[in-house]
């Protein structure tokens, strides 16, 4: 994931909003502001591109002054955690249980048996079954204070950081501005009320890149999708998506090629995509009983 | 001590054993409890007047105990 | 995979991403509550009593807590001292600090120099010890003008079935000093110098009574208790426990008489020639079980809860409690309280001991000791006042009633109610704050 603390940001108009775009998460990020002043644009944009990039900084598993970096390499001690990163862990714990074992921040290390290139492939049996004793959340020790990762495990904050970093700093700039304000950042998306505005965004086709499928038409709330349209292998015939189970390490039978959901912020749209997908061919009847507005695509 | 206290754990263990048995599928899951967190479902819901009430119960009584310990402590007796 | 998830998973994660998103305030009470109280007690012509109570919680971090809970109370009025009434005035020497004390003739004897302060602190920290274990000590000390107690206790409880079974096993070791004003009478020695004013039938007369001061008395008290609680459903718990507690020492209460009465056939029968000091055994032996269920239906929370408690001393009784908590508009909210208790008598009671018969080795005429049946019904108002804080009055009225009296006393004691219904009223104001 290249980083990008040195490429600055853009600004420009769509609509009656300022926009302001850049690059982070490796994902084309977008900010959009109802303002007039082109200093108070810049300002915000700097904001949410600094809060951006810190949270890529802080949660990245390469970066060896991030504390997922510690946590990753702490040879089975316990690492202490500051705040942010307690509320996170916290928040991965609740999910798991939530979801009964289906997301689990500890399931990265599977990824070492799957190549998803779109070509078919044998997966070594004896590597995932070895993988497997390495995943599992109930197997970590987290008091609120400090982890300690049993030696050969690993944490992956990938499926929570974008969703969590567009709330953050839709959060921010809406406390700044004073008035609402639309965050995407690579199609994790939050908006937040800004008088009667209603936020158009568009749902995007995974067979066919940049078209539209649909519109949503919000107030106020977030979007998440999941999907694997450009990534999957095949196996025996048979298309899988790149969503593991962590309680099998296989990805997930019968996915739905594209899932979007709207919840009130884009971490809770994150959850429930990404478990909808996991659902496999009760993806449609999981989110129908979630009585949340989604699409799905298969 | 930490012996006494391992046994503590061994025979809670066990009734919990012989308990589970019958109702281990009892119970809700971590999203079903938003009833059972209001404040008027816990345990020590009114505590201070509960613990009132042991106390006048306790010196105007002949019996004690129940919700917590039975024991001395005044001489209301 | 389940197609029929509850539609909770919605709710929860609303809460959990709240709490991530620090756009939660921690909810009220999260970091702990102070909880006060004042009690304003009135038995009917007996004892009055204010009893002031403050109870600290705090949580330190994720794992630890403590608890500090402190009350005062002060108490002045008149107790039956356990001698029967007579158709002559009766004199007393209290060993409650009074050079004496008159009853009225036809009435109960009323030890009137009751007046006391008592100071009690209770403290204890808790501890997760790991994540289905949680582990607490603490320590109670109480001061009266003739009683001091000390103690120790400790509890461990662990979580099974995802949280929706609870066994807890708590102990406590508590040592008691009382320290009668004017020393602990020797059990059934006559109260000395006690003069019955007219009439035959003079007094044991001096001699024996009186225990002269000397240290304290002391009394060791064991307790256990263990405990089950269950997660019935999304609106039903349930807690069990089994108690048992163990005292030992000087068990007697050292203002308490018993009357000795003429018996039929003499020439005054039923009125009392002497007055002997009472006598209980040195050991008791308690236990008792309770069942609590609490239940939410339609807003409504239901509290209800029974004991059933026995001892060595030939005491059983039956306690049935219950609580409904019924919800306002604007949080204020209406709790109507009703308590059912009766109780068996214990061996060695005695309303009175008859001249000439066979003095028992143990004998009280304590009224706490014998049978009888009682009613409590209460109601609390409560209303929220600023963030998170509440106040809450309550009035309650408590009656003692039940025959207890035995069949075919001697003489004159027919015409005498031995025991007059004991009522109290009670007013409570209550404030909680959320730290």
């Amino acid at each position: 994931m290249p980083s990008s603390s040195t490429a600055p940001f853009t600004i420009g108009t769509r609509g009656g909003h300022v926009v302001a775009t850049y690059s982070a998460m490796a994902s084309p990020c977008e900010i959009l502001i109802r303002t007039a002043d082109a200093g108070e644009a810049r300002r915000l944009a700097s904001l949410a591109h600094r809060e951006t990039l810190r949270i890529e900084h802080k949660f990245s598993r390469y970066r060896d002054d991030g504390v997922v970096h510690t946590i990753n390499h702490s040879n089975g001690g316990p690492v202490a955690v500051d705040d942010e990163t307690s509320r996170l862990l916290r928040y991965a714990g609740q999910c798991f249980e939530l979801s009964e074992g289906r997301f689990d921040i500890t399931s990265g290390v599977l990824r070492r048996a799957w190549t998803f290139d779109g070509r078919e492939t044998t997966p070594d049996r004896a590597l995932i079954e070895s993988l497997r004793a390495n995943v599992g959340w109930d197997r970590v020790e987290f008091d609120g204070a400090s982890i300690r990762l049993p030696r050969g495990m690993e944490i992956d904050l990938g499926g929570i950081g974008k969703e969590y970093a567009a709330d953050r700093v839709a959060d921010l700039l809406t406390a700044e501005a004073g008035h609402g304000v639309m965050v995407n950042l690579g199609g994790d998306i939050r908006v937040t009320a800004d008088g009667e505005h209603r936020w158009t965004i568009g749902i995007e086709d995974p067979a066919r890149d940049r078209s539209a499928l649909g519109q949503l038409d919000l107030a106020a709330g977030g979007v998440a999708s999941s999907g694997d349209a450009r990534r999957f292998c095949i196996v025996n015939g048979v298309r899988l998506g790149h969503i593991l189970d962590p309680r099998t390490g296989w990805p997930v039978a019968d996915a739905p090629r594209s899932v979007t959901v709207v919840a009130d912020t884009c971490t809770a749209a994150g959850f429930l995509s990404t478990l909808a997908m996991l659902h496999g061919t009760d993806a449609e009847a999981f989110l129908a009983a979630q009585d949340v507005v989604h699409h799905c695509v298969r | 001590m930490k012996l006494f206290v391992r046994i503590c754990l061994l025979v809670m263990t066990a009734l919990a054993a012989l308990w589970s048995a019958g109702c281990a599928s009892v119970g809700v899951d971590v999203w079903e409890r938003d009833v059972l967190a209001r404040a008027e479902m816990q345990p020590d819901h009114r505590a201070i007047d509960r613990a009132l009430d042991d106390h006048i119960y306790f010196s105007k009584e002949a019996s004690s105990g129940g919700r917590g310990f039975g024991g001395g402590g005044c001489g209301c007796n | 995979m389940q197609l029929n998830r509850p539609e909770h998973v919605r709710t929860a994660l609303t809460a959990f991403t709240a709490a991530l998103l620090g756009t939660h305030t921690a909810m009220a009470g999260d970091a702990g509550k102070v909880d006060s109280s004042l009690l304003i007690y009135s038995e009917t012509n007996r004892v009055k009593l204010a009893e002031g109570v403050v109870d600290l919680n705090k949580q330190m971090d994720e794992q630890k807590s403590y608890a500090l809970h402190l009350v005062f109370d002060a108490l002045t009025g008149a107790s039956p001292n356990g001698a029967t009434p007579s158709s002559h005035v009766q004199t007393f020497t209290g060993a409650s600090g009074h050079a004496g004390y008159s009853t009225p003739a036809g009435e109960i004897p009323l030890d009137s120099s009751f007046s006391d302060r008592r100071f009690a602190v209770d403290g204890s920290i808790s501890d997760q010890i790991s994540r289905l274990t949680m582990g607490s000590v603490g320590g109670h000390l109480s001061w009266e003008r003739d009683y001091a107690s000390l103690g120790i206790n400790g509890s461990i409880s662990r979580d099974f079935n995802r949280k929706n079974t609870t066994i807890g096993m708590s102990a406590a070791y508590n040592h008691d000093t009382v320290s009668p004003i004017g020393g602990a009478p020797t059990p059934l020695a006559s109260m000395p110098a006690a003069s019955v004013s007219v009439g035959e039938g003079e007094g044991e007369g001096e001699g024996g009574g009186g225990g002269g001061g000397g240290p304290g008395k002391g009394k060791d008290i064991g307790d256990v208790v263990v405990s089950l609680s269950q997660v019935l459903t999304r609106y039903t718990l349930v807690q069990m426990n089994y108690s048992v507690d163990r005292e030992s020492g000087y068990l007697n209460d050292p203002y308490k008489l018993l009357s000795v009465v003429q018996d039929e056939g003499s020439a005054a029968p039923g009125e009392p020639v002497d007055y002997l000091y009472e006598s209980r055994p040195g050991s008791r032996t308690k236990q008792a079980l309770y069942a609590e269920l609490r239940q939410y239906i339609a807003g409504t929370a239901t509290d209800v809860s029974y004991r059933y408690f026995w001892d060595d001393w030939g005491i059983r009784s039956h306690a049935v409690d219950l609580i409904e908590h019924i919800p306002l508009p604007r949080g204020n909210s209406l709790e109507p309280h009703v308590r059912w208790y009766s109780q068996t008598q214990a061996d060695f009671f005695r309303t009175y001991l008859v001249e000439g018969h066979q003095i028992p080795q143990y004998a009280s005429a304590d009224a706490r000791l014998t049978a009888f049946d009682a009613w409590t019904y209460g109601l609390r108002y409560s209303l929220p006042v600023g963030e998170g804080n509440e106040l809450g009055f309550s009035a309650e009225y408590y009656e003692q009633t039940g025959t207890r009296a035995p069949p075919n006393p001697p003489g004159i004691l027919k015409q005498y109610d031995l025991f007059p219904a004991l009522t109290v009223f009670m007013l409570r104001i209550g404030f909680t704050h959320a730290l």
